[in-house]
């Protein structure tokens, strides 16, 4: 059930995408996800898309693993390529054979759907290839301090988020434990039958449930004996800085958001017209 | 007890259980249809509605959300929409279930909050499904509408069957809980 899957997505490399600061990357993913999800036209959706594989080859970056990523909903992508392209009736017919008629309408909305959806998973593909999920965590940490002002707990969150990257390996270990325990008492896990599926949940999340609640026990009791408190500003063990790279990144993506928004609202086209 | 103790060990049952929930969420994640790959059914919500009885809502919240960050961290594919839709639905339901819950604690308020959870998650979920189908997939208004049919009977089955998965574990570690 649980064997040869590998957790997190980081491949290790050493190109300018590396050395950026982590908030600066999320920011990009952020607005540049926002961008082509707004953009209406095909041909501003691939030049945005031609940007981002461009920064992609720069880095490069494995092109395999992204498109390992797309596998889980590809089946949805051409169900929805044909649905577009053969239930749209309005618009220019550009074919036409008995009932099936093909407009050129259809057409162009299934080819921006799949463009779209293609481009985005290479964005979030180009955060989590290049950054370390303690990295994301420190950045995501970052970019939540304004929230403070509405008493968000941030730096508790920091904390939480940074204890919950550290005990994915040792839960998952433990999970595996207790699957092969239940299994030698005659537990079927494997069964194709959904319900079955579901039944077996239980005999896992009990014990489990339970042997967290002592795991966390023993953690903060191995914390304060460490003298944590959580009154203080918390350092890190590593500093992550920003650099000359930074400044660039970030001139160049708001260059082309600016140049976007420009279009949005000073140019009216539509799918048609390109 | 006191209270500085209690609090850090708020903070580490939140952050454990979100790796539960994550971890569930990562191996037991069922396609109900595949043609509509965004209905995806996954037992992780039980992990953050027991942390929800145990130290109130906000606590079951922040559960939700990091669980779903380190979805988003850890996954490949399917990108942001998938996880803010999900992150909604588990919050809204995480928070009905336990905000009467967390004023009157016993079993009657664990069903009745559970019920009325399903059906205003069912009821919230359709403009959120409604909104993202129609404008990122871009599928057709009439198609989109046809789809919504199956939203609903979908989220109210996946609150039925995540609330009698609750249940059950409920009664067996409610000791745990209450400690």
């Amino acid at each position: 059930m649980f064997d040869g899957i590998l957790l997190g997505q980081y491949v290790s490399g050493n190109s300018f995408l590396y050395i950026l600061n982590p908030v600066n990357k999320i920011l990009f993913c952020f607005t540049f996800m926002v961008l082509i999800v707004c953009c209406q036209s095909i041909f501003w959706t691939v030049n945005l898309g031609f940007i981002v594989l461009l920064l992609f080859f720069s880095a490069k970056l494995p092109f395999l693993a992204v498109l390992k990523g797309m596998k889980t909903i590809l089946f949805f992508l051409i169900i929805t390529f044909i649905m577009h392209i053969f239930f749209t009736s309005q618009g220019q017919v550009i074919f036409q054979y008995s009932k099936i008629i093909i407009t050129l309408e259809g057409l162009l909305n299934a080819l921006l759907i799949f463009f779209r959806i293609f481009f985005i998973i290479m964005i979030n593909s180009i955060l989590t290839l290049t950054t370390q999920p303690t990295e994301i965590a420190w950045g995501f940490q970052k970019l939540l301090y304004p929230f403070k002002i509405f008493k968000f707990p941030v730096d508790e969150f920091a904390l939480m988020l940074s204890l919950a990257l550290r005990f994915i390996p040792v839960l998952f270990q433990e999970l595996g434990k207790i699957i092969d325990a239940q299994k030698s008492r005659g537990a079927e896990f494997d069964s194709p039958s959904f319900i079955k599926k579901i039944l077996s949940f239980p005999p896992i999340l009990i014990p489990m449930f339970i042997n967290s609640f002592f795991r966390a026990e023993e953690i903060a009791m191995a914390m304060e004996a460490r003298c944590y408190s959580n009154s203080q500003n918390r350092t890190h063990f590593t500093k992550i800085h920003t650099g000359f790279e930074d400044l660039f990144f970030v001139i160049f993506y708001t260059f082309i958001t600016l140049v976007y928004l420009y279009l949005y609202y000073f140019k009216s086209y539509d799918l048609s017209v390109f | 007890m006191t209270q500085k103790n209690y609090d850090l060990r708020k903070l580490i049952n939140i952050s454990i259980f979100s790796v539960l929930g994550f971890l569930i969420m990562f191996f037991t994640e069922i396609s109900v249809f595949p043609a509509a790959f965004f209905l995806k059914y996954d037992c992780s919500e039980i992990t953050s509605l027991l942390i929800a009885f145990k130290y109130g809502p906000q606590a079951g919240i922040l559960t939700v959300i990091i669980r779903n960050m380190l979805f988003f961290m850890m996954k490949e594919g399917g990108g942001l929409a998938g996880i803010i839709a999900s992150t909604f639905s588990s919050v809204l339901f995480v928070l009905i279930a336990s905000l009467y819950y967390s004023k009157r604690k016993n079993m009657n308020t664990v069903y009745l909050s559970l019920f009325f959870a399903i059906i205003i998650n069912a009821a919230a979920m359709v403009p959120i499904n409604y909104s993202l189908i129609t404008y990122i997939y871009k599928i057709p208004v009439d198609m989109g509408s046809t789809i919504i049919y199956g939203v609903i009977p979908f989220n109210i089955f996946k609150g039925i069957l995540n609330s009698v998965i609750l249940l059950f574990v409920y009664k067996k570690i409610w000791r745990f809980l209450e400690k």
